[in-house]
């Protein structure tokens, strides 16, 4: 496997885990404010 | 060094009295700047799922990367010209949103990863590459770009 495949290997899963943690928070906070409205 | 004295200077210059003053001004840059992100999402969906082996199976994937990157690079190019017209009509209140930070980072890290890692990456014969590298690349790709349309549409109803 040569370097820039790793590179983009490295960066790529980088940006889907940083994308994750970003949508689970902003789920969360819809979550908070619906069963604060709701619960 | 705060970056709040260039928003206040921006929505007060020419350019930002010319998008907030006239009327249709902003709707029609915003319109354009709409049709281009159509654009720059379907070259991006064209590439990422034949990356994927879900699309255009039938046409190689080098061919369909080498000829969505050309229309990427147009339709980003007016992209950034209106986005930062419209920019200019509301500098202030964006300067506050944190959805149009967040964008913005988006935005940086799309560029530089399309540019610098995946267009490189594509340059080279694709059957040389593992169909995890593929995969993993298409998948990152989409999810940056899926976040700047989000959140972009997210600061029009926010702040």
């Amino acid at each position: 496997m040569s370097i820039r495949e790793k590179v983009a290997i490295t960066t790529a899963a980088a940006i889907i885990l940083v994308t994750v943690i970003y949508w689970a928070s902003e789920i969360k906070a819809v979550a908070d404010v619906l069963k604060q409205a709701y619960g | 060094m705060s970056v709040e004295p260039f928003f206040v200077w921006l929505e007060a210059s020419p350019l930002g009295v010319f998008m907030k003053d006239l009327p249709a001004t902003f709707a029609t840059v915003e319109a354009v700047h709409l049709m281009a992100l159509a654009v720059l999402g379907g070259t991006v969906f064209a590439t990422d799922l034949r990356l994927m082996n879900v699309i255009l199976r039938d046409v190689p994937s080098n061919t369909v990367s080498e000829q969505s990157y050309k229309w990427f690079k147009g339709a980003l190019i007016v992209l950034l010209i209106t986005g930062f017209m419209m920019l200019a009509g509301v500098a202030t209140k964006c300067y506050g949103n944190p959805y149009y930070w967040t964008k913005m980072y988006a935005l940086a890290a799309g560029i530089v990863f399309a540019m610098a890692i995946k267009q490189p990456l594509l340059k080279q014969d694709h059957a040389t590459l593992k169909p995890a590298t593929r995969y993993l690349v298409a998948l990152a790709s989409i999810s940056i770009w899926f976040l700047v349309a989000a959140s972009g549409r997210w600061i029009g109803f926010s702040g």
